[in-house]
């Protein structure tokens, strides 16, 4: 209907710059593919305490404080991480399964590596600092690489 | 999120997350074969060309600017992730808009864990009778022209359905069927509904214009 593609256009004109990203959206995105991985295993996201457990945190009336507990999976590893802390400091305790010896290192997007961590018996600490989205490189002798899934901090 | 699935990084989430019949977009393939390759401008390309498309998903669901880039950095990221399981480059547009919508859908999720809620109410607790709404009609275009203003009155009247659609719908730059199979996949609403869904919100958004007395049409202006 003709009215309607007047109308239309009016809205457009009116709703359309409001929905131009900002210039740093942008940029993030772009410097983002300095973080691809190549080679690597990815591990997908299947349990996520902050989004299954509510329930019984808002009973226990202190959800704030309970750590967040996240299951990372492939078919041959799994990546269990309890996070902690809130805000800008933040520690992720991890453990791997099975067991073993493995090296560990974080990424997140415009925070330079820290380096790896050992994980010799396939447990590990990990400070955190900042918030927004994080993935963990495990890197195991004779297997390749498994990168987790990005999931924010938040 | 939450549910298990598959892993491995030939995840076939790509092929199955769109409807057929997105119409290709010119160099689309080029890019994206060049960006699997490792090409950053081919990248960049490709970013500049969807942020505005992810950008209005996340406002369409009221998402704060914050959380809208928060979500957009995901979205992008999980892009990377699954580069090399891209077969179809026809099927990155909507792709992009699912994984986008999903990633707004977790935010909110979490943002409102002490109140556990279903996609359906969480779509029902964005509608215009809550809280929130206040805050959305607050949401007023910083540079709007005054001859606008009536409109963007109105526009804040229509129900929050009407205005999510009405909203990616603007910014969809393909016209015809494959911008409302987009608009579609971001809210999570089936295509053939948003045609007819389109001419009644424009059709409420004229009657409200026409009771603040102000003309609908464009030649007066």
């Amino acid at each position: 209907m003709r009215d309607d593609d007047e109308l239309f256009q009016r809205l457009t004109e009116m709703l359309s710059p409001q929905h131009e990203p900002p210039v740093m959206v942008t940029e993030l995105a772009k410097q983002c593919f300095a973080l691809r991985t190549i080679d690597a295993e990815l591990a997908e996201l299947t349990a996520d305490s902050y989004i299954e457990g509510t329930a019984a945190a808002v009973r226990r009336g202190a959800q704030v404080d309970i750590p967040r507990l996240l299951t990372f999976e492939t078919p041959g590893l799994l990546v269990e991480l309890e996070v902690g802390g809130s805000g800008r400091r933040r520690r992720i305790l991890g453990e791997l399964v099975p067991t073993g010896p493995a090296s560990i290192e974080l990424r997140q997007p415009g925070v330079s590596d820290s380096g790896p961590i050992n994980a010799d018996d396939g447990r590990f600490v990990i400070e955190v600092s900042g918030s927004g989205p994080f993935s963990l490189t495990c890197r195991r002798p004779g297997r390749a690489a498994v990168v987790t899934e990005w999931t924010s901090l938040d | 999120m939450a549910q298990v699935r598959n892993s491995g990084a030939n995840l076939p989430a790509i092929e199955k997350s769109t409807a057929p019949g997105d119409a290709p977009i010119d160099d689309l393939p080029r890019l994206l074969q060049a960006a699997q390759n490792g090409d950053q401008s081919a990248w960049n390309d490709i970013v500049d060309r969807f942020s505005g498309l992810l950008w209005a998903t996340c406002r369409a669901f009221r998402l704060s600017p914050s959380d809208a880039g928060d979500v957009c950095q995901l979205t992008w990221l999980r892009l990377l992730e699954h580069l090399d399981s891209i077969r179809d480059p026809a099927r990155l547009p909507g792709w992009l808009v699912t994984t986008c919508r999903r990633e707004c859908l977790v935010l909110l999720r979490r943002n409102r864990r002490q109140q556990p809620v279903d996609d359906d109410r969480l779509l029902h607790l964005l509608g215009s009778d809550q809280p929130g709404a206040d805050q959305a009609a607050a949401d007023v275009p910083l540079l709007i022209a005054d001859r606008d203003a009536g409109l963007w009155q109105a526009f804040t009247r229509l129900s929050e359905r009407c205005q999510q659609i009405l909203h990616l719908l603007v910014v969809i730059p393909e016209s015809g069927p494959p911008s409302y199979q987009l608009a579609a996949q971001a809210l999570g609403l089936p295509t053939g509904s948003l045609g007819p869904t389109r001419g009644r919100c424009l059709a409420q958004l004229r009657d409200l214009l026409d009771a603040e007395g102000i003309s609908s049409s464009l030649s007066d202006s």
